[in-house]
């Protein structure tokens, strides 16, 4: 991703991690940012049908629901969690995405979790 | 902290000097049948010899199912699985802490219940036919059972189903149960894991939670949560204020009648925790006996099979392996079905029989004793 290079600064304290294929993620890795101190996670990945491995995406979002229905019952809101899928031609609208994603989570109160 | 002089503190307290190498431990162990390199008379004797710089012991403490039929064999009464408890924390802080399955992912879960702050939405399995409460003296806890619901979601097996049956029984009898909207993991894998710290906190925060709600008598459907609170818990340097039970033994104390019976033919898995740990064996016999025909595996009571894994650790081609006899001896018994009466029971003896290259000759149905009994009075 070029984001860096395009001199686009992030007004929110943001931490990326980078992989292969978001069908990597688990609900493990997505919970450890959590209880790490994560106010939110984000995943972005590729969309369904361009994924270079091919069974990514479908993987990512059945675990997402996963990680969805556990969230909701430790008690953290359902907006501190989302994933985004995009092309590799779709760079600024990732942009803005991941700033509207992160305006939402500032929103809320500071986590019950993490330290 | 010396962790030599810990270890050796250990050894002193479960007296485990007292081995005299006959290796009946070995023998009765489940997990040295499928893995030739486990051995828990090597662990003993390598944990005396060479401290706690012994390669063997930090690998294989964390292998050990901590199942206790080791501890039932041994002639001379060593404690193995307490003494694995106790020394696993020497290790945990270090890189190698075994292998937690699903990445952590669980452990994560119960380590995060410890947050002070937490508000959690676990009531949802509540449907308005269930009664329930929030004060009261008899207190059902219902343990990790909601996350697990939702972690398992992809398998066939219902674990909620476990709770909704218990508040079924329970209301059949005129109680209404406390169900606390605040209860914690009772922290059974954490402290079995080598993580103390977080067991403690979660200790602290159900004990507040149970004397704000009046609770006199806790009441539970898991193997291992009513093995921790009525184990664990209870802190000698003062009376523990509850009395806790699994529901098979609270059933047998209050005299309760089933129901109808049903026409299966059962066999029933003694859950490590509820049979060897706590020498619950006849109650929930009894109680399957009046409602449905029983076979026993070949393992079975004291000597009954773990179900091949213990705390989330090290799910591997062992697991399985163990997972598979057991299974095959279920099977063995012609039964229509396995009863159990510890959740993790169901979920990893369900999960091993998703093998693909054994799809027929392992597919088996497995519901909690709850469930049946709660078929029984509907």
């Amino acid at each position: 991703m070029d984001l860096c290079k395009s001199g686009h600064s992030f007004p929110y304290p943001i931490y990326p991690v980078k992989l292969m294929c978001t069908g990597r993620i688990d609900p493990a890795m997505v919970l450890f940012a959590f209880e790490r101190g994560a106010e939110g996670v984000l995943i972005m990945g590729c969309k369904d049908k361009e994924c270079r491995y091919g069974p990514g995406p479908g993987q990512a979002k059945k675990m997402a629901g996963s990680v969805h229905g556990l969230i909701h019952i430790l008690g953290l809101e359902p907006e501190r969690f989302s994933t985004l899928q995009y092309s590799f031609d779709e760079q600024n609208r990732l942009f803005e995405e991941m700033e509207s994603f992160a305006k939402k989570v500032y929103k809320l109160e500071k986590s019950p979790i993490g330290d | 902290m010396d962790k030599n002089n810990t270890l050796n503190q250990l050894i002193e307290k479960f007296q485990v000097f007292h081995c005299v190498e006959c290796g009946k431990c070995t023998g009765a162990c489940p997990l040295a049948q499928v893995d030739r390199d486990f051995s828990p008379r090597l662990m003993a004797k390598y944990a005396i010899e060479q401290g706690i710089d012994s390669e063997y012991v930090r690998e294989k403490a964390w292998a050990c199912l901590t199942c206790g039929l080791c501890d039932e064999r041994c002639p001379v009464g060593i404690s193995f699985t307490e003494f694995i408890r106790t020394i696993r924390p020497l290790y945990a802080r270090e890189d190698f802490k075994g292998h937690l399955s699903h990445g952590g992912a669980l452990h994560g879960l119960m380590r995060m219940q410890t947050a002070p702050g937490l508000i959690q939405n676990r009531l949802d399995w509540i449907t308005p036919d269930l009664k329930v409460s929030s004060r009261g003296e008899i207190l059902y806890f219902v343990g990790c059972l909601p996350y697990f619901e939702t972690f398992f979601s992809d398998m066939s097996v219902s674990l909620v189903k476990i709770a909704v049956d218990t508040v079924k029984i329970l209301n059949s009898l005129g109680i209404e149960p406390v169900v606390l909207p605040d209860e914690r993991c009772c922290g059974h894998d954490l402290i079995w894991t080598g993580d103390g710290e977080s067991f403690h906190k979660l200790r602290l925060f159900n004990m507040e939670s149970f004397k704000k709600a009046g609770v006199k008598t806790i009441i539970t459907a898991c193997g291992e949560c009513s093995y921790v609170l009525k184990y664990l818990y209870p802190d000698s340097s003062e009376p523990f204020p509850f009395e806790v039970m699994h529901l098979s033994e609270y059933l047998k104390m209050t005299g309760f009648i089933t129901g109808r019976s049903i026409d299966k033919i059962a066999t029933y898995q003694d859950p490590c925790r509820l049979g060897r740990f706590q020498g619950v064996y006849d109650a929930p016999r009894e109680l399957l006996g009046q409602i449905l025909e029983l076979r026993e595996m070949p393992h079975f009571g004291p000597g009954a099979w773990c179900c091949g894994n213990s705390a989330w650790l090290n799910c591997d081609r062992y697991s399985k392996q163990m997972q598979v006899e057991r299974l095959l001896e279920a099977k063995g018994t012609q039964a229509d079905l396995m009863v159990t009466a510890c959740p993790k029971c169901q979920v990893h003896l369900t999960c091993a029989m998703r093998d693909v290259n054994r799809l027929q000759d392992l597919r088996m149905k497995i519901l909690d004793i709850s469930s049946v009994i709660a078929e029984s009075i509907e």
